[in-house]
C-alpha cells in the first residue's frame, strides 16, 4: 500500500519534470532561434550600409575631378564615412545606447552626403558625366536597399521582442539573459535618402 | 417597336453612365493590391497592362520575350505599366510590389519587376532586382538601360515602344550574361506541386512493388512441397484451384486446392478460405496522382522570390 503512494509520488514528479523539461527546451530554442534571426537581419543591414561607404571613395574622386570648390562639402562626407566606419555594434548587444550612436553616425553620412549632392547641382557637366550619374543611381540602390533591411530588421526584432516580454517564456528570457533588441527608429530628414532630381 | 424603345432605354442609360465610366477609369490610382496579377489566370501573361498603355502587339511581343528568358534561365520579370499609383513614391511602391507579387524562383530570388508609371508626380520607369539578380544586374547597369533604350521614346511620349525596347535589352543582357544556364544547374520549375506528387507516386509504386513481392513469397510458402502421405516423399505440389465461393467485402470466400504427388500420383483436395475483400482506396489516390499538371494547366504564379531593394529608377 506504501509502495503503491510512492509509485503514485514519482510518477507524478517523473511527468511534471518530463513536461517542465520539453516546455523549457522548446522555449530556449525558439528564443535562440529569433535571436539568430536578428543576427542575421543585423547583419544584412550591415552589409548595405557598409555598400554604401564602399561607393564613396569613388564617388568621392570622381567628384573631385569636376567640382574641385567644393572641398569643403566633400571633406564633410569623407570625415563622415570615417567616423560611420568606426561605429559598429556587436550584433549581440543591440541596446537602445549602441543603436542611437550607430543611427547617429550613419545619419550623419547621410546629411554629408545630401549635401554634397545639393551642391553638385551646380556643375551640369559632372551631370553629363555617365560614371557619375551611374554612381548615384546605384548610391540611390543601396539607400533603398537599407530601408528594405531596416525595415525588416524591425520586424524580425519585433518577433523576438514579442516572444521573450510575453508570458510565461519572459520568466525564461530572464533566466537566461535574453535582452530585448533595438529598433532603428525614422530619424527626422536625417536618415532619409539624399534624394536628388534631375 | 417594342425593342425599339428597350434599346432607346439602353442608350439613355449607357449615356448616363458614360461619364460616371469614363471618370472611374481615366486615371484610377493603383494600390499595390490592385495593379492586377496578370499571371494568375495565365501563366505566359508578364505584362499587366490595366490602362493599356502598352499596344496589345507590343504587350505579345514582350511576352514572348519573356517567355524565352523564364525558358532558358529560369528568371521571371514582371511587367507593369500604369498611369498613376497617386502619392506613393514609385521606388519604394516597386519595393512594395516585388514583395507582394514576389516574381523569381524561390530561393534563387531571380526576379525581376518592371515598373512604368506616366502620369507626372511619380512619372518613372523602376526596374526592382531580386536578390538573385542583384551580381548580375548592378544597379548602374538597371540604370544604363534605362538611359540608353527607354528614355528617348518616353520622352516623346511613346511608352509602349519604350517599354518593347527595354525588355528586349534587359533579355539581350541576361542572355548575354553568365548567369548559371537553368538547365545546368536543374529546372526548379514546377518543383511545387508536381515533384510532390512525383514523390508521393514513387512511395506508391514501392509500396505496391514490395506488397506484390509479399503476396508472391506468402503463395510460394502457402503452395510449397509437402511431403505425400502415401509415399512419404516432399514430392506432393500444388496443382491448381477451384473457387467454390468467391470473398465478398462481407464475407470469406472458399477456394479448393489440389494438391497431386509428382512420384506416385496420390492427389488431395484441401479447402482453404480467402481472405474477405477489403474496400481498396489505392485507386483513387492513383487517380489524384496522375493528373498533377492540371495545376500547371493554364493559370501560374510567381515563383515566390525576394528583393532586397535592389535596382534603379530613372525619372525625366
Amino acid at each position: 500500500m506504501k509502495h503503491k503512494a510512492l509509485w503514485i509520488t514519482l510518477a507524478v514528479v517523473a511527468i511534471l519534470g518530463i513536461s517542465l523539461f520539453s516546455w523549457v527546451k522548446g522555449t530556449y530554442n525558439t528564443m535562440v532561434a529569433q535571436d539568430e534571426n536578428v543576427k542575421t537581419a543585423w547583419s544584412q543591414v550591415e552589409n548595405q550600409y557598409q555598400r554604401r561607404m564602399d561607393l564613396i571613395p569613388n564617388l568621392v574622386n570622381t567628384v573631385k575631378g569636376y567640382a574641385a570648390h567644393e572641398k569643403e562639402t566633400l571633406e564633410g562626407v569623407v570625415s563622415a564615412r570615417a567616423q560611420a566606419t568606426q561605429t559598429t555594434i556587436d550584433p549581440s548587444n543591440l541596446n537602445e545606447e549602441s543603436m542611437k550612436k550607430f543611427q547617429a553616425a550613419q545619419g550623419e553620412l547621410s546629411s554629408a552626403l545630401s549635401r554634397l549632392m545639393v551642391v553638385l547641382e551646380r556643375y551640369p557637366d559632372l551631370k553629363a558625366n555617365q560614371n557619375f550619374s551611374e554612381l548615384q543611381a546605384q548610391l540611390e540602390g543601396t539607400e533603398n536597399r537599407i530601408s528594405v533591411e531596416r525595415k525588416r530588421f524591425n520586424e524580425v526584432a519585433q518577433t523576438y521582442n514579442t516572444y521573450i516580454r510575453s508570458f510565461p517564456s519572459n520568466i525564461l528570457a530572464g533566466m537566461f539573459g535574453f535582452q530585448p533588441k533595438a529598433y532603428f527608429t525614422a530619424e527626422t530628414g536625417a536618415e532619409k535618402a539624399p534624394k536628388v532630381e534631375f | 417597336m417594342e425593342r425599339m424603345r428597350l434599346t432607346g432605354v439602353c442608350r439613355l442609360a449607357l449615356l448616363l453612365l458614360f461619364p460616371l465610366w469614363l471618370s472611374a477609369a481615366a486615371s484610377p490610382s493603383y494600390t499595390i493590391e490592385t495593379i492586377p496579377n496578370v499571371r494568375l489566370a495565365d501563366r505566359n501573361n508578364y505584362v499587366s497592362n490595366p490602362d493599356g498603355i502598352i499596344r496589345p502587339d507590343d504587350a505579345a511581343r514582350i511576352n514572348s520575350l519573356l517567355r524565352t528568358v523564364e525558358d532558358s534561365l529560369g528568371i521571371e520579370i514582371a511587367v507593369v505599366a500604369v498611369k498613376s499609383i497617386g502619392d506613393n513614391d514609385a521606388r519604394m511602391f516597386a519595393t512594395d510590389l516585388f514583395q507582394y507579387w514576389k516574381p523569381g524562383k524561390k530561393g534563387k530570388d531571380n526576379g525581376l519587376l518592371i515598373q512604368l508609371v506616366t502620369d507626372p508626380p511619380q512619372r518613372s520607369v523602376v526596374f526592382e532586382t531580386g536578390y538573385g539578380l542583384e551580381g548580375v544586374l548592378p544597379d548602374a547597369i538597371c540604370y544604363r538601360m534605362q538611359q540608353r533604350y527607354m528614355l528617348p521614346d518616353f520622352k516623346a511620349g511613346d511608352y509602349s515602344a519604350g517599354m518593347l525596347k527595354g525588355v528586349e535589352a534587359v533579355k539581350n543582357y541576361l542572355m548575354a550574361s553568365d548567369y548559371e544556364r537553368a538547365s545546368i544547374i536543374g529546372d526548379e520549375q514546377e518543383m511545387d506541386d508536381e515533384e510532390f506528387f512525383e514523390i508521393i507516386g514513387i512511395f506508391l509504386i514501392i509500396f505496391i512493388l514490395s506488397a506484390l513481392i509479399a503476396c508472391l513469397i506468402r503463395s510460394s510458402y502457402m503452395h510449397r512441397p509437402r511431403v505425400c502421405p502415401r509415399c512419404g516423399q516432399k514430392t506432393l505440389v500444388y496443382a491448381g484451384r477451384q473457387v467454390l465461393r468467391r470473398a465478398t467485402y462481407d464475407s470469406e470466400g472458399l477456394v479448393e486446392e489440389l494438391w497431386r504427388c509428382k512420384n506416385c500420383g496420390y492427389t488431395e483436395k484441401k479447402n482453404r478460405t480467402t481472405d474477405r475483400l477489403q474496400r481498396n482506396d489505392t485507386p483513387i489516390i492513383f487517380g489524384n496522382t496522375t493528373p498533377g499538371s492540371s495545376w500547371g494547366g493554364s493559370g501560374g504564379s510567381w515563383g515566390g522570390g525576394a528583393s532586397g531593394g535592389g535596382g534603379s529608377i530613372s525619372r525625366w
